[in-house]
């Protein structure tokens, strides 16, 4: 008989580590939340390595739950994004298509950042991208951290890797 | 070709304008623009985000105001600066008169239900409707059933009336910005259908196009960079 499932590939985007409990809870709410009982994708977590993942769902209802995914935006309290990187038939060419064999792993980092107005610790680098807790408390924002590059850094960094982010 | 018409970036967002640039380019898009609001300044790290290739980055302006008469005074002040300018609109007055003014470029509709006077309005005027996906993230249950009744009935009176629409994630972080396939995705719980979301989000880059070649003014940014940093592999 034809695939008649898709297997859905994302990567994860996180302040904080989380496991694939935490991951399936909330594709499940967030699923559930905007199709609700009858939606017809059933979805399922098949595999998540603490940044790339795969998620099952039935034929024809791929779009549904790249919309729910979209939706996601805090997991176990922590902000986050779910990014879809790509849809297949087989658990197989997704991850040969999909999930990149050799990737980069964010660094952490204590350095210390003093920008003009912006002042705090590198909490951890992936590629150009740097994530920095800032020192005081910022009105008005939802996330840890502050979102920067290597670029916004007066003369570079040198922890940030030359190449681009893992791909 | 797709841009993410409305960024905001540090101090009114968590992130800076490199970041920003930097995830909406591996998201997929050709560029977006950040938003001053009311002109005031203080965004801080573009001179950093210049050096990112392969995506543009527009400065636009959001204006916002208590009242109709304060918003058309800003709006005159602000428009010859910036090669795109959004309303956005916060109250029922606001959104009639930002509506009724060809001078803007996108209203962001907090929250009403569009009247036929102010469909036609936007029609003549060329007003676009900026379709505003960050309450179908943030929300749940029954405010964002409420939220999605609204949007579809808008979506309608703009299908309608012939009205431009344009898709945003309204980003304050980059954790907000959702890719252009996963914007069309949500952009069709709406009754948005793919064509007339691929045009959504092509319309800020064609609108930018054209402003820029009437308003070119002093003290514009627009930063627009070949790709000649692109390693061969695809760094930076």
């Amino acid at each position: 008989m034809r695939d008649r499932r898709r297997y859905m590939v994302f990567e994860l985007e996180s302040e904080g580590h989380l496991d694939a409990r935490d991951i399936s809870l909330e594709i499940q709410s967030s699923y559930l939340s905007l199709f609700g009982d009858s939606g017809g994708a059933n979805p399922r977590l098949i595999s998540f390595d603490g940044r790339f993942g795969i998620v099952r769902c039935r034929n024809g209802h791929a779009e549904e739950l790249r919309a729910a995914l979209a939706t996601v935006h805090t997991i176990a309290g922590f902000r986050a994004a779910i990014r879809v990187r790509g849809v297949s038939g087989t658990i197989k060419t997704a991850t040969e298509k999909y999930i990149p064999q050799s990737s980069i792993k964010p660094e952490e980092h204590r350095r210390r950042v003093d920008l003009k107005g912006i002042s705090g610790v590198i909490v951890s680098t992936r590629g150009h991208e740097i994530d920095v807790s800032p020192d005081g408390h910022i009105e008005g924002l939802d996330t840890r951290y502050l979102g920067l590059t290597y670029f916004d850094l007066e003369g570079g960094c040198d922890y940030a890797d030359g190449t681009s982010d893992g791909v | 070709m797709y841009y993410e018409p409305r960024v905001h970036v540090l101090p009114h967002g968590s992130s800076s304008p490199s970041r920003m640039a930097l995830v909406a380019r591996r998201l997929g898009f050709s560029g977006i623009i950040v938003m001053s609001i009311n002109g005031s300044g203080g965004l801080q790290g573009l001179d950093a985000a210049h050096r990112i290739g392969g995506i543009s980055l527009a400065i636009g302006v959001e204006v916002t105001s208590k009242d109709p008469r304060s918003l058309r005074g800003r709006i005159s002040a602000l428009r010859d600066r910036y090669p795109f300018l959004a309303v956005h609109a916060t109250n029922e007055s606001l959104l009639r008169e930002a509506l009724d003014d060809p001078r803007v470029d996108l209203v962001v509709n907090s929250g009403f239900r569009l009247t036929v006077p102010e469909a036609r309005s936007a029609k003549r005027n060329q007003v676009a409707l900026a379709i505003d996906l960050q309450p179908m993230i943030r929300l749940r249950g029954a405010s964002r059933s409420r939220w999605l009744d609204l949007q579809r009935y808008n979506v309608r009176v703009a299908r309608k009336f012939g009205i431009s629409l344009m898709i945003t994630a309204s980003p304050r972080s980059h954790l907000d910005l959702r890719a252009p396939r996963d914007m069309i995705a949500m952009a069709h719980i709406l009754g948005i259908t793919r064509e007339e979301a691929l045009d959504a989000l092509r319309l800020p880059g064609r609108i930018l196009e054209m402003n820029q070649r009437r308003w070119a003014s002093p003290g514009v940014e627009v930063l627009e960079e070949r790709a000649n940093y692109l390693k061969r592999d695809g760094g930076i």
